[in-house]
């Protein structure tokens, strides 16, 4: 839990969020953990990427999430 | 416009509100969300969103509409033939909703845009798939932002839905109760730990939960230059934010096998000519009825909603058994169904109104359009499952529509044998003479049937005139 808070602290320093006009009270703490996500998810994407990548060098074809993949579940 | 209502729901977000006049329900655009909505329209969002069934279309009405006579815009949307709500929904239901939501924040970030609000009853069912109604939901995307609605979004969709598959099914009820979703700190304390194991539900249910208590009652931080393109909220973080509530969301899954009622079909309730010869009486009287709205109400996985819905009657099949719901649901999405909507109701406490001045969310009784109601083996569970008087059924059924078709299960069948087996038989009333003597009270019988190989009777009743005896 320490190093969570500790984590969530230093995502705070570095970056800062644009507070908007909003009828929804957004939650700071719902605001701030955004930037710790946005993080960590943004290294799998990353990695993900240059996974595929290094096995499509070895012609080998992954199954990854279409970009569009929900759209089906609203097409007639 | 002289006669129009505000609905009672509709008054939070100052962009504009929606109001009913002459039957039809119609929603202002306020002066102050001139510039979204312009963009909403023109940058093609609109379009695309309405042509993949994800926003509900609408034309512009005259703004002589206007009940306060200072919108920009007023919009007459697609009329939803029901408007339901999540803690109503089974799982597949809810989840879908999530989906559709994520779907939709995503095209708008493409387009510039981003979704103010995420809540679960701006979501609605249309030809059976979900939609949102709300179209003031979008505005416009600035550079930097967080995404506002995150903790609406996590609160009425990923709490549920990973309560309900990783907890117990029936934690959806916690809906009713939080009317704005469910706390996260709440979520978290009733989740098994094995959850700390799933990361999506880690990061956005735990330690979300987490950072609003570190940051309660505090400002977040002011914006400021970024020192570096990695810790700034783009909008490419904003996609991959999304893309990991819609990974975490498709990774939950309920199993309905443990419910006992959506095998009930499966059991022995009749020998198949008794549900055969149902079948064709339940169609018989539908064909004399010819409703254009249904309600089936102890609909199981809905069976006899089909007899309706596939002659074109807009179909409500209602059930509480959250199995039975979600099997209906499944089917409906398999077949492609546009006029059946499975929801989930436990009759003996049927939704009530909710939320402030109990006016934002209607009960079920104030949402019923229907002409007729399907009530098949139905009337032993409330009247001896719950001890509800054979009289105050009568008088509730029939005034929620003009026709009823009605099962009455003596006790001598197998099913209310089950019922009174742990019990004392206090129901000495509860005949057949007793049941078409109560019901006569406030309708007339125009039919009555006995099902082949039971004890059981249909009945067609048409409810009388008011005043008439």
């Amino acid at each position: 839990m320490k190093y969570f808070l500790s984590l969530l602290k230093l995502t705070t320093a570095v970056a800062g969020l644009r507070i908007l006009f909003a009828y929804l009270d957004p939650g700071s703490g719902s605001l701030i953990v955004q930037l710790l996500i946005a993080v960590v998810v943004g290294i799998l994407a990353t990695f993900r990427f240059w996974k595929s990548r290094l096995l499509s060098l070895f012609g080998i074809r992954q199954e990854t999430d279409e970009e569009d993949g929900d759209d089906n579940a609203n097409e007639n | 416009m002289s006669d129009s209502r505000r609905i009672g729901g509709s008054f939070r977000d100052p962009n504009g509100f929606v109001f009913v006049a002459d039957g039809l329900v119609y929603r202002q655009v306020n002066e102050g969300y001139r510039s979204n909505y312009d963009q909403l329209m023109e940058s093609d969002l609109y379009a695309e969103l309405v042509d993949r069934a994800l926003l509900i279309p609408h034309s512009e009405a005259g703004s002589n509409l206007s009940p306060d006579g200072q919108g920009y815009k007023i919009l007459q949307p697609e009329q939803i033939p029901f408007i339901s709500y999540p803690y109503e929904w089974s799982f597949s239901q809810l989840k879908d909703a999530a989906l559709a939501t994520l779907n939709i924040q995503r095209r708008a970030l493409r387009h510039g845009m981003i979704l103010k609000d995420a809540s679960a009853y701006n979501i609605q069912f249309r030809h059976g798939k979900p939609l949102l109604i709300d179209s003031l939901s979008f505005e416009t995307y600035q550079d930097g932002q967080a995404w506002v609605a995150y903790r609406q979004f996590c609160q009425h969709f990923l709490a549920p839905l990973v309560l309900m598959s990783r907890k117990d099914i029936r934690l959806s009820q916690l809906l009713r109760v939080y009317i704005d979703g469910i706390p996260l700190d709440l979520a978290k304390s009733l989740l098994p730990k094995r959850t700390w194991l799933n990361l999506g539900v880690v990061m956005h249910l735990h330690l979300h939960a987490r950072a609003q208590q570190r940051y309660a009652n505090k400002k977040p931080p002011a914006q400021s230059e970024p020192t570096s393109r990695r810790g700034r909220l783009d909008k490419k973080a904003l996609m991959n934010i999304c893309d990991s509530l819609r990974s975490t969301v498709n990774g939950l899954k309920w199993d309905p096998k443990s419910t006992s009622w959506a095998r009930y079909y499966e059991g022995d309730s009749y020998r198949e000519e008794g549900f055969d010869d149902k079948y064709r009486t339940v169609t018989e009287y539908l064909s004399i009825v010819k409703p254009d709205c249904l309600w089936d109400l102890g609909a199981n996985t809905g069976a006899f909603s089909r007899i309706a819905s596939d002659q074109g009657a807009f179909t409500v099949s209602i059930d509480s058994d959250p199995g039975a719901v979600e099997a209906n649901y499944l089917q409906s999405i398999g077949l492609n169904e546009t006029q059946l909507h499975p929801l989930l109701v436990d009759l003996t406490n049927p939704s009530a109104a909710l939320g402030w001045a109990n006016g934002e969310r209607d009960s079920l009784a104030q949402r019923c359009k229907a002409d007729c109601v399907l009530a098949l083996a139905l009337v032993h569970h409330l009247a001896i499952g719950n001890n509800v008087p054979l009289r105050n059924i009568a008088k509730y059924l029939a005034a929620l529509a003009e026709w009823l078709i009605i099962e009455f299960v003596p006790k001598s069948d197998a099913k209310v044998k089950v019922l009174l087996a742990s019990r004392q038989d206090i129901f000495a009333d509860y005949t057949q003479s007793a049941f078409e003597d109560v019901f006569s009270e406030i309708c007339e019988i125009v039919r009555s049937n006995s099902i082949q190989s039971s004890e059981r009777r249909l009945y067609l009743m048409r409810r009388r005139p008011a005043g008439a005896s």
